[in-house]
């Protein structure tokens, strides 16, 4: 548990130490803090986006294209992977790492999340939870045993317990307090069932919606239990803006010091700023790989919707200040048609670039927080979005709760609803955008099939 | 029969036919000042040869391929995957201008650079071949449309379109080529001998429109032009458009076109040599459009040199990974490795008693399991035979998806919809053809091209044979 003293000699930082993982916090700068985490397959600094292969791969990337991005964790999916194409068969593949040839490190879900994308399919019981397959129709028990049994046999270096999942926007507060109790009911199925402490690391996942008595109740259970790490569940469905930014900054402050937490199916990249500087430290989400398939970019400014015509002869590249392999190679006019029609060379290459993207954001937050200056990067990257200085209430409450002021450079900094994160469009202007949202939103409906669903 | 032949520029060719098309050479008088692209013949054999052509970006050596590009980007491939295939023989790339015409204009194109620097193929030793057809669809847009003298009836990405030579050129210049292939009036195989005339008088203007324009165009200085022979089924009209094209000057070189429409194979090997032998020897011939294993070894022994094809999209899209032993030597070792499971696996599995059995008993149950996913040249990765297959798509294959991935993972990613198995397929598939070519080459440099076609037809059949026979 000792903690190597920090540089000014006086605090002493928060670390931990499990049989397969050890974190090590490595500075902190208000709530949020920069970590080295060791895991049997890799040491990872954190904060870090974690980009997420649901069937074993980023769609359209190749593992070795991820080693050369820097990513330094990939999910899996345990409900997906048990159906397709099985945990015995990969376990006899040599596990998941094998599989698909990736040698750093490795997360899987514990198919909680299923409860919510593929809710139609699901039928929740105390036991746990009956799925009929989106393929194939056959029926899946997925109880806390066996999803820690599957996720033994996939042998990521994170696993995550089975919870209760509700979507966040359901409004039915009896079945709140049922997932959230049930849910620490089932950690100790969980904890019990599984079979590689050793070598694997069990995150609890809190539970309780969008209210603060019920997250209290499951922090206090998990907490107790002390598992390796501990992750916030039940976001991202959603929810508006304010209510997430609370749970965020309440389950950190909930949470042991000393552990790793983990924002679960967190993407926009807004989000990873406001949610680092309220002290977590791990997120996931499809959002930079689906996103690309769409058409879009990230870029600090927002987002690029490349369909849109006002691209068509743009010779910059994506991102002026990447230097990954796309933007260091083609310009936005070149993409425009390719991105239009969708083709898979064309959103290979936006996906590499977002991930790239996402690699750079993850080392700019733990680069500011280790210098001491997360205010200041919060508060440009916060300005780059919105320029108008029309900052959306949730960010300015989130940096409050964790004591940055949002020095309102632009006018009256009023409250945009809710905004989606980073929705700042470079691409948006007029008519043309209108049609361009035309477009990205056909598309998602294309996009939104169940197999894609992790998060 | 075997005789090198070492042609120099403006060396002693006696007669109309050089061994080298040296446009200087034949366009003597001519407006084009500068001509660059050079093809010379090293080895022959019978009427195949093999040789280079030679482009300021760099060499294609033939027989070669020249890999299918859509828009200006390979299909699945980013350019770290598709750059390294270099080492495999990757020289050329074939671009269809059509798809320039609009979205992105040509315009557009010119002011990223030119089409080099805005596709981003301007590393070394990439050539650049504009074609007006796109191998990997025929849609004959004449069926709709019927072309006028003044225009073509195009298919385009974004739909039927009509083009006149001049703003094909414009299309062609701005993709910065090195050498690309006059807009000609193609028509199918079946198509009836009057539209046949009318397409070999009309393609015979557009060229000399297509080099009128080109000369305005700086970007295509440095380019050769190259003639798009048509006429259709008719022997008489391939050779009219041939024999008035041999000689024609600004031209240094020859594409069949209007093939792979239909014509069945009888009919195209008498169409490519009532054409070839109205060429200049010396001349460069591509096919089009035509281009499986059997289809490349069958006009190789005719006589032609380049090929762009969209056979590897159609096996990588279907789901296959190419496997053919590229050699007979190592078709004769696959062959004993079958004849001998036991040996090999042995072998690997390590000399303990009992392993010898076990490893062969698994070798013998794996094989009819196995031979339900592939035929003799290729693997079906749909295949459940392929679940949990350890081994690489292609034992002792080189390419980044043999080197890091097994069979049992693409199989997982093609039964998932997972676009990363495209991605691995055409790593490989690419990979292998261009390793098939460079064996077609040596093969020819050896003088023993004849054995190798034979070799190759031969196994296919007694793949048959032996099946037949043993059930």
């Amino acid at each position: 548990m000792a903690a190597p003293p920090s540089p000014a000699g006086a605090v002493q930082l928060p670390s931990s130490s499990s049989p397969a993982l050890k974190f090590e916090v490595l500075a902190q700068c208000g709530r949020a803090r920069a970590a080295r985490m060791t895991l049997p397959h890799y040491v990872c600094e954190t904060p870090m986006f974690m980009p997420v292969g649901t069937q074993g791969s980023v769609k359209g990337l190749t593992s070795q294209q991820l080693e050369e991005l820097g990513c330094q964790v990939v999910l899996g999916n345990t409900y997906h992977l048990e159906n397709r194409p099985g945990s015995e068969l990969v376990a006899e593949m040599g596990g998941l790492h094998s599989f698909i040839n990736w040698p750093r490190g490795m997360l899987t879900d514990s198919g909680g999340f299923q409860m919510v994308s593929l809710l139609h399919l699901a039928d929740i019981t105390e036991e746990g939870v009956t799925f009929q397959s989106p393929t194939d129709g056959r029926r899946m028990l997925l109880t806390p045993e066996h999803s820690i049994q599957v996720q033994n046999r996939l042998g990521a270096d994170i696993i995550m317990a089975l919870d209760d999942v509700v979507p966040s926007t359901a409004a039915d507060d009896a079945r709140f307090e049922e997932a959230t109790h049930r849910t620490t009911r089932w950690i100790d199925r969980c904890i019990a069932a599984h079979g590689r402490p050793t070598e694997q690391n069990l995150f609890a996942i809190v539970q309780g919606g969008l209210d603060e008595r019920l997250r209290d109740i499951s922090l206090k259970g998990l907490v107790e239990r002390d598992t390796p790490g501990y992750a916030v569940g039940g976001l991202a469905g959603g929810e508006d803006k304010r209510s997430f930014v609370k749970v965020v900054s309440q389950c950190t402050a909930g949470l042991p010091d000393g552990k790793p937490r983990y924002v679960m199916g967190i993407g926009y990249p807004l989000d990873i700023v406001i949610c680092s500087a309220l002290g977590a430290d791990m997120y996931d989400s499809v959002y930079p790989t689906r996103t690309a398939r769409f058409g879009v970019a990230l870029v600090p400014e927002g987002m690029l919707k490349l369909k849109n015509a006002q691209f068509a002869a743009d010779y910059r590249p994506l991102d002026e200040e990447c230097g990954c392999m796309v933007c260091r190679r083609y310009t936005r006019a070149f993409l425009h048609p390719l991105a239009a029609k969708g083709l898979p060379f064309a959103t290979n290459l936006i996906s590499y670039h977002n991930i790239a993207y996402m690699m750079r954001l993850s080392r700019q937050i733990r680069e500011a927080i280790k210098e001491q200056r997360y205010p200041e990067f919060v508060r440009e990257y916060v300005a780059r979005q919105f320029p108008a200085g029309d900052y959306p209430e949730w960010v300015v409450e989130g940096c409050r709760l964790a004591g940055i002021e949002l020095s309102s450079s632009g006018s009256g900094g009023t409250a945009a609803a809710d905004g989606t994160g980073g929705s700042a469009a470079v691409g948006s202007g007029g008519g043309v955008a209108a049609a361009a949202a035309a477009a990205a939103a056909d598309g998602s409906r294309q996009g939104g099939a169940a197999a894609d669903g992790a998060g | 029969m075997r005789r090198r032949q070492r042609a120099a520029a403006g060396g002693g060719g006696s007669g109309r036919r050089q061994a080298v098309a040296h446009l200087g050479g034949l366009a003597a008088g001519a407006c084009i000042p500068l001509i660059t692209a050079m093809f010379t013949v090293s080895y022959s054999d019978g009427d195949a040869r093999s040789g280079e052509l030679s482009t300021p970006s760099g060499a294609v050596s033939t027989p070669g391929l020249l890999v299918y590009t859509h828009r200006g980007g390979s299909m699945n491939l980013t350019p770290d995957l598709l750059e390294p295939l270099r080492a495999a023989g990757l020289q050329g790339l074939q671009l269809d201008a059509l798809q320039f015409l609009n979205q992105p204009t040509p315009a557009v194109v010119q002011g990223g650079g030119g089409g080099r620097k805005f596709m981003a193929l301007d590393g070394p030793g990439t050539v650049l071949v504009a074609t007006g057809r796109d191998p990997a669809i025929y849609e004959y847009a004449g069926a709709m449309r019927q072309a006028t003298n003044e225009w073509a009836s195009v298919t385009t990405p974004t739909g039927a379109a009509t083009v006149t030579p001049e703003r094909y050129v414009e299309a062609v210049a701005a993709l910065h080529p090195d050498v690309w292939v006059a807009l000609s009036d193609d028509i199918p195989s079946d198509s009836r001998t009057d539209r046949a005339a009318k397409s070999v008088d009309r393609t015979a203007a557009w060229l000399a429109a297509c080099l009128a324009a080109a000369a305005q165009q700086p970007g295509l200085a440095a380019a050769a032009a190259w003639a798009a022979v048509q006429g259709g089924q008719y022997l008489h009209e391939r050779q009219r458009y041939a024999e008035a094209v041999a000689g024609q000057p600004g031209v240094s070189g020859y594409v069949l076109g209007g093939l792979g429409t239909g014509e069945s194979p009888e009919q195209r090997q008498q169409i490519v040599q009532a054409v070839l032998q109205r060429l200049p020897a010396g001349a460069p011939r591509m096919l089009s459009s035509v281009g499986t294993p059997e289809e490349v070894l069958e006009a190789v022994a005719q006589g032609i040199d380049l090929f762009d094809t969209a056979y590897l999209l159609d096996v990588t899209n279907g789901g296959y990974a190419l496997a053919f032993p590229l050699s007979p030597e190592a078709d004769q070792a696959e062959q004993q490795a079958q004849q001998q499971p036991g040996a090999a696996a042995g072998a690997a599995a390590g000399a303990a008693a009992g392993t010898l059995q076990a490893a062969a008993g698994v070798a013998a149950g794996e094989a009819p399991a196995d031979a339900c996913g592939r035929d003799d040249s290729k693997l079906n990765l749909w295949a459940l035979a392929y679940r949990t297959d350890k081994r690489p798509l292609l034992p002792g294959c080189t390419c980044f998806a043999c080197a890091n991935h097994t069979r049992a993972y693409v199989h997982h990613l093609l039964q998932t919809h997972e676009m990363t198995a495209q991605v691995l397929l055409e790593v490989h598939n690419t990979h292998h053809y261009l390793q098939f070519f460079r064996e077609i080459r040596t093969a020819i440099a050896a003088g023993r091209f004849a054995a190798f076609r034979d070799w190759f037809l031969q196994r296919r059949q007694r793949w048959l044979v032996s099946e037949g026979g043993e059930q």
